[in-house]
C-alpha cells in the first residue's frame, strides 16, 4: 500500500514537471519559429522580386528550405492554392498547422493573405516589408517574455507538483 | 497528535515561500497574493481538526 502511495507520489511530482517544462518551452519556440517565419517571408520576397514563379511553387520551395511549422504552413498553404484563392489558402493555413505563435502574430500574418495575389510585384513586396518589420517588433517582446517566463513555468511546475505530493502525503 | 503534520506544514510553508519569490520576479504580483492565500487556506484545513479537538478538550476540562 505505501509503496502504491510512493509511486503515485513520485508520478505526481514528474508530471507536474513535464508541464512546467512543455509550457516553458512555448515561449522559446514562438521566438524560433517568428524568426523562421521572418527568413521565409524574406525569401518569398526575393523570389517574386527576381523570379515570376506562381506562389505555390515559391511557397513549396520555402517549405523545403524552412523547418519546422512555419515550413509545414508554407506547404499547407501551397497545398490549398489548388482550391482556394492565394489569400484564402495562406489564411487557413494557420488555422490548420498547430503553432506557437500569438493571436496577434497571426492576425498580422494572415493580413498579408489579401494582398497576396491581388497587386503588383512591388506591392506585395512592400506588404512583405511591413510585415516583416512588424515581426521584428514582436521578435523583440517574444525574447523578454521568454526572459520573463520560461524560468517562471519551469520552477512553478516542479513546486507545484512537490506542494500537492507533500499536501496529499 | 501526528508529529509528521508539523513538517507537512513546514514543508508547504516553505514551497509557498519559494512560489511567492518565483512569482514577484516574474512580475505577477496578484498570482504570488493568491499563492500565499492558497496555502494559507490548505494549512487551515489541514490544522482545523486539531483545533476543535482543542476547544472540545478545553470545555470538558472546564465543564461547560
Amino acid at each position: 500500500m505505501i509503496f502504491f502511495k510512493i509511486i503515485l507520489l513520485i508520478s505526481i511530482v514528474v508530471a507536474s514537471t513535464i508541464l512546467g517544462i512543455l509550457f516553458s518551452k512555448k515561449y522559446s519556440n514562438r521566438e524560433k519559429e517568428l524568426k523562421e517565419m521572418k527568413s521565409a517571408l524574406n525569401i518569398f520576397a526575393t523570389k517574386i522580386k527576381f523570379t515570376y514563379e506562381p506562389i505555390p511553387n515559391v511557397f513549396l520551395e520555402i517549405a523545403n528550405k524552412i523547418e519546422g511549422n512555419v515550413g509545414k504552413i508554407f506547404a499547407r498553404a501551397s497545398n490549398r492554392m489548388k482550391e482556394e484563392s492565394a489569400g484564402e489558402a495562406w489564411t487557413n493555413a494557420f488555422s490548420d498547422v498547430p503553432n506557437n505563435l500569438s493571436k496577434e502574430d497571426t492576425t498580422i500574418l494572415s493580413n498579408l493573405g489579401r494582398m497576396l495575389g491581388q497587386t503588383d510585384v512591388e506591392g506585395q513586396i512592400s506588404e512583405i516589408e511591413v510585415v516583416v518589420q512588424f515581426l521584428n517588433t514582436q521578435l523583440e517582446n517574444a525574447k523578454q517574455e521568454k526572459i520573463r517566463n520560461e524560468k517562471m513555468y519551469r520552477t512553478l511546475g516542479i513546486v507545484g507538483g512537490l506542494t500537492i505530493a507533500i499536501i496529499l502525503i | 497528535m501526528d508529529i509528521s503534520l508539523l513538517f507537512k506544514i513546514a514543508a508547504i510553508g516553505i514551497l509557498v515561500a519559494v512560489l511567492y519569490q518565483v512569482l514577484v520576479r516574474a512580475g505577477r504580483e496578484d498570482q504570488a497574493m493568491m499563492t500565499t492565500l492558497a496555502g494559507l487556506i490548505i494549512v487551515l484545513t489541514l490544522v482545523i481538526k486539531e483545533i476543535s479537538t482543542l476547544f472540545t478538550s478545553v470545555r470538558t476540562m472546564f465543564g461547560l
